[in-house]
């Protein structure tokens, strides 16, 4: 199991940053977490970075799993991520920035460590 | 038919909703619990929890088959009418071998009896207590219970069909879908509770509508049958014969012929399916003419619910059927959508998400009903504080709400409880447990008669999570390994059946703790109005309102 | 203020009884017209169009389905199958925002007619 664990956690990683970047994009969390509203260009980076990682993320599921086991095993990981960036923002949206370097950090350990 | 297509589809949500709601959190609660019915139905035969668990070994399969048919033509019953021989799968870890009975008068089909091997190969178990485990939450889903199959299912089905018009409005009338898609605004009474539905259906909502849709295909067939009418003029077995073509048609002939040696087809198996591990072996009518040999394949990870069979003459061993291996077009979408219903190829990472998409389900139904009887009781607040009467209607969905949102938890637990702590033998006992998930169910029902207050809730909350938080120490004591002995020999699904136990029962303690804070905080407006976060593993239990923080009588 | 003697067996109602008929049936007739009363009234005929005729018209297009679609028969049945409860929920979404009530029963009963009437011509 151990094996398999590794790169699930780094996709979940992956996920979190995306929609991380997903909600940065928005005004009122971008507001709620950096205590200034995004500007236009900020707002456009972020929502594009954010498509780029979850494609990113999406196809190390696929490469990972297969294409129907994959995208499956996706689409549960986005839910799960999206609950706990919300549970960020809600809770602790300063934090956010820390959570977001944390599960980079992880994210690129583990999926180099798994090797995709 | 309101004034507005956004308003009408508003109420249509609102009324397609509520009416079916509570039925719907009984098979969204009941289905999430089959995610991991082999586990649930484990845990309930603790005579199975030490000694038995083994892998799946490719080299010994001849020994073991042929072990395995002495034993059952030793032991089984003359007038048997099926065998079956069970290798460990990832879910089920051990080998069985079983036996059909002929059915009895009234009985479709015949009583099943297992008989489990010990790992060590030195004798079988065959006295395990009898309890429906986790096939009871299964069926519960769509068979409903005291009542009868094709009943229960058009209940079912009209629910589904409610739930996806309920899902189809609710996706319409988020305007704001993508521009909230992250906002849960706490302490803000109604806002918040309306931010928890929101999120609970949004982040979840392809497997929502999945769930939803696949269900109504799964028993499509019940539900519109004239299509087959239509396309094979009335001939319902042609239908069934090219949908499934393995399908046994034969009847036992009467005649006796002696039944071949099942390990000798093991060479046509291998090179079939060179190394995939075979899940299971069916001798049809054994030691008849007409007896049939079935090889079933351990499909592991492929998205399908169609078995991967070999079907032998049971008497010379020609090999009389094999599966294909490509399907296309409609019956590959149909199959595809029946497994990912059934999900019989998660993995338990993959599991344990689908689990949680299922509680997120039930999450988005209680909190959807929690907010309409939040926000009705807000409506007739001025009536209410002048001393008049709630309206039926809030009371009745208050009532509702209680016995179901804490009804169906203490329903499990009870379940749980019954299966250790009644006597391990005596007849009807499977039919027991059952009843006892019923009784507290409409115990809570009773009690929501005699009063639904914010105390209520709260004492409700604190029962039902101590008995969960309690539920590894009954184990402990009803079953020959605990939560450690299960950690040391890697007997996972029982040590996750407790953790989870635990995690459920402290998540009720902390929700009634919340609404210990609610009722503390100062009477001061606006009101502290705490609601608790985690959608995806507490029933919503706060009643926020507003203007009162007396206690609510019936 | 009746006219006849205690004696005469009356065969024709008293003005009075007159009176209070035509009060009771003036109440119901205003009871039905109240807003509520109305309100439930077009409810309860869009929620039977919609479940009853809805479902009808779903499962007529899905035996056309079967017959008009260019697959093998197993292929088309289930395919109509699976997409029967699109249809299904398109008509009950349908009775319910159509502007006036009666043409939820209306246009759902046509569709029925209409799927139907195919069917029996491209059955042959």
């Amino acid at each position: 199991m151990m094996p398999e664990f590794m790169p699930i956690v780094g996709i979940l990683g992956l996920s979190y940053l995306s929609l991380a970047l997903f909600a940065l994009a928005k005004f009122g969390h971008f507001k709620d977490v950096f205590n200034r509203p995004p500007a236009q260009w900020q707002s456009y980076l972020l929502t594009l970075f954010a498509w780029l990682l979850l494609a990113f993320s999406l196809s190390a599921c696929v490469s990972d799993q297969g294409w129907a086991y994959g995208s499956i095993l996706f689409m549960g990981i986005i839910s799960l991520a999206a609950m706990l960036v919300i549970l960020t923002l809600s809770f602790s949206p300063r934090y956010l920035p820390i959570w977001i370097v944390t599960s980079s950090v992880l994210t690129s350990t583990l999926l180099f460590a798994s090797g995709i | 038919m309101k004034e507005t297509f956004f308003r009408t589809l508003s109420w249509l949500h609102t009324w397609a909703g509520l009416l079916v709601c509570w039925v719907l959190l009984l098979i969204f609660f009941a289905g999430s619990l089959s995610y991991f019915r082999h586990e649930i139905t484990l845990w309930n035969e603790p005579e199975l929890h030490q000694g038995v668990y083994q892998d799946y070994q490719a080299n010994t399969l001849e020994n073991q088959l042929d072990k395995n048919q002495q034993y059952i033509e030793t032991h089984s019953p003359a007038a048997v009418q099926r065998w079956m021989i069970d290798f460990p799968t990832e879910r089920k870890p051990f080998q069985s071998v079983s036996w059909q009975l002929p059915p009895e008068k009234g009985q479709r089909r015949g009583k099943t009896e297992e008989h489990v091997a010990l790992a060590d190969g030195s004798s079988m178990i065959s006295e395990v207590r009898e309890s429906r485990g986790g096939n009871f939450f299964y069926r519960l889903h769509f068979d409903l219970h005291y009542m009868s199959a094709i009943t229960a299912r058009y209940i079912v089905g009209v629910c589904t069909m409610f739930m996806l018009i309920a899902l189809i409005s609710g996706i319409v009338i988020h305007k704001r879908i993508f521009k909230d898609l992250f906002s849960f605004r706490r302490d803000k009474g109604t806002r918040s509770w309306l931010d928890a539905h929101n999120v609970s259906s949004v982040i979840a909502l392809p497997y929502h509508l999945m769930i939803t849709y696949t269900g109504l295909i799964t028993l499509m067939l019940m539900y519109i049958p004239w299509t087959v009418n239509t396309a094979y003029s009335g001939d319902n077995q042609a239908f069934l014969k090219e949908l499934n073509p393995a399908r046994q048609t034969e009847k036992a002939a009467g005649i006796s012929a002696p039944q071949m040696q099942l390990s000798q087809l093991l060479p046509q198996v291998k090179a079939a399916w060179g190394d995939t591990p075979i899940k299971q072996v069916t001798v049809s009518y054994p030691k008849d003419q007409n007896s049939q040999v079935t090889f079933y394949q351990n499909t592991g990870k492929d998205v399908t619910d169609e078995a991967n069979i070999l079907i032998f003459n049971g008497v010379n061993g020609e090999l009389k059927y094999a599966s294909p291996h490509d399907a296309s077009g409609a019956s590959a979408t149909y199959d595809t959508m029946m497994s990912l219903h059934t999900a019989r190829f998660a993995a338990p990472l993959l599991r344990i998400l689908f689990f949680f998409c299922g509680l997120l389900g039930c999450a988005m139904i209680a909190t959807g009903t929690l907010m309409w009887a939040i926000r009705i009781r807000q409506k007739q607040q001025k009536r209410l504080d002048k001393g008049d009467k709630p309206s039926l209607g809030l009371r009745l969905v208050e009532g509702l709400n209680f016995m179901f949102i804490l009804g169906l938890p203490l329903g499990t637990v009870a379940f749980f409880y019954a299966n250790r702590l009644l006597a391990t033998h005596f007849s009807g006992r499977s039919e027991w447990e059952i009843h006892s998930f019923f009784i507290a169910l409409v115990a809570m029902g009773v009690w929501a008669f005699w009063g639904r207050s914010r105390r209520q809730w709260q004492m409700a909350l604190i029962l039902i999570g101590s008995l969960y938080c309690a539920l590894p120490v009954l184990n402990a004591f009803t079953s020959p390994s605990n939560l450690i002995d299960n950690i040391q020999s890697h007997q996972w699904p029982l040590v996750g059946f407790d953790l989870l136990a635990v995690i459920f029962g402290c998540a009720m303690l902390f929700a009634s703790n919340r609404l210990t804070l609610i009722a503390k905080s100062p009477v001061a407006r606006p009101a502290l109005n705490k609601t608790h976060v985690k959608a995806d593993k507490t029933r919503r239990s706060e009643l926020t309102s507003q203007s009162s923080l007396e206690e609510a009588k019936s | 203020m009746s006219n006849t003697s205690a004696f005469e067996t009356s065969t024709q109602p008293s003005a009075d009884q007159i009176r209070s008929f035509s009060q009771i049936s003036r109440r119901i007739v205003q009871w039905f017209k109240q807003e509520q009363s109305v309100f439930a009234f077009k409810v309860f005929a869009r929620a039977s169009a919609a479940l009853l005729t809805g479902y009808i018209a779903a499962a007529s297009l899905a035996c056309l389905l079967t017959v008009v679609l260019p697959m093998p028969r197993l292929e088309s049945t289930l395919t109509a199958n699976m997409l029967s409860f699109l249809f299904y929920a398109v008509a009950i979404i349908y009775a319910f925002c159509v502007r006036k009530t009666w043409h939820a029963w209306r246009d759902l009963g046509l569709v029925s007619l209409f799927f139907f009437g195919l069917l029996q011509i491209c059955g042959q």
